[in-house]
């Protein structure tokens, strides 16, 4: 044993050799899967059960990487499909407020229409009202409604003189 | 009987015979070369496994081109093992080898165990050497890889390999010496 050379001591391990039984279950199994370089969940699954070490391979690296590029254009593609929800909906408050300020001003319009008319009316009634006043006629006074009117005004009840006083000069 | 060109060449096309002649030629210097250095045969076992796994997902991306098919399984063992490191410590035990695969006569007990422990302490002895001298060493003696291949699998030089092997070879001797398994 002491004599022999380095080298062969060292050759002895060629002695060591797989189990037939696990050869024959391995290469069942590996040529069994496909031969594409497909991360399927469940050969990730048996290799992390098999060999827990290896969680921090690039594999499982890549795994989560590629769900974190999917959360990222998930999120950004609903932001971004929000955003233009929103500016729909701006745009669509937007036009109902332009509809509504339109139909505003229309009615501000309408309204300053009627009063200005309704001005004129008023104007009108107190121009010939005053009109007639000055000319102290008093055809607007006739005889026999007031004289209709006099006989409605009881003028022994008690009331105040002061009334009747201009009741009195009305009526002559 | 096809070459290995052939073999790989229909590989790449999904054709699992073709690997599988491949698996039975490489598995077991392959397993062999991850249980000295893992020292488990469960391990070892799952490294293996794990080892041509990626080899025929992955013989796509394999190209000739001057690179031995050997090499490149080789590679890929280095790496796992390197993984293994990172996260599982070395055990060094004698339970590594297993009972049915040292010794041929069966009936000689006291020659088995001898064995044993004499593979166990030339393990021992590799184990305590670098990285790069246990796998020049067990690729070269043990593997009978040549120095092309070997400077292929780990990414050195031919002459690299030769100096590593030296100091290797060296160091070896004085680590077996240190434990009686040879004398000055």
């Amino acid at each position: 044993m002491n004599n022999k050379p380095l080298t062969s001591h060292i050759k002895q391990l060629k002695l060591l050799s797989p189990d037939a039984e696990f050869h024959a279950r391995s290469k069942a199994e590996i040529l069994g899967s496909s031969s594409l370089k497909l991360f399927s969940a469940s050969s990730q699954v048996e290799l992390i059960a098999k060999n827990p070490q290896t969680t921090w391979t690039w594999r499982v690296l890549a795994l989560t990487g590629a769900f974190a590029i999917f959360t990222i254009v998930a999120v950004g593609v609903t932001k971004l499909l929000k955003n233009e929800t929103d500016q729909e909906k701006i745009t669509a408050a937007s036009l109902d407020s332009i509809n509504i300020k339109e139909e505003f001003n229309k009615l501000n319009i309408n309204i300053q229409i009627a009063e200005i008319k309704y001005q004129e009316v008023v104007d009108q009634t107190i121009a010939s009202a005053l009109k007639e006043v000055s000319e102290t006629k008093t055809n607007h006074l006739n005889q026999s409604v007031l004289e209709k009117e006099k006989e409605n005004i009881i003028f022994n009840e008690a009331s105040n003189p002061e009334i009747d006083k201009l009741l009195n000069e009305i009526t002559l | 009987m096809q070459s290995e060109k052939e073999l790989i060449e229909k590989s790449k096309t999904g054709d699992s015979g073709s690997f599988g002649v491949l698996y039975d030629k490489y598995m077991p210097p392959i397993y062999r070369f991850i249980l000295v250095k893992v020292g488990h045969k469960h391990d070892a076992e799952d490294l293996t496994h794990q080892v041509f796994l990626k080899a025929w997902q992955n013989i796509g991306t394999y190209a000739d081109e001057g690179h031995p098919f050997s090499s490149w399984l080789y590679k890929i063992a280095n790496n796992s093992v390197i993984d293994h490191y990172r996260t599982k410590k070395t055990d060094i035990s004698i339970e590594w080898i297993p009972e049915e695969k040292v010794g041929s006569n069966e009936n000689d007990i006291p020659s088995q165990v001898d064995q044993e422990i004499n593979l166990d302490k030339i393990r021992i002895g590799i184990m305590k050497l670098e990285q790069d001298q246990q796998s020049v060493l067990l690729m070269k003696f043990v593997n009978d890889l040549s120095n092309t291949e070997i400077s292929e699998a780990l990414g050195k030089s031919e002459g690299a390999i030769r100096v590593i092997q030296h100091r290797a070879l060296k160091q070896l001797k004085k680590n077996l010496e240190d434990q009686g398994i040879i004398t000055t």
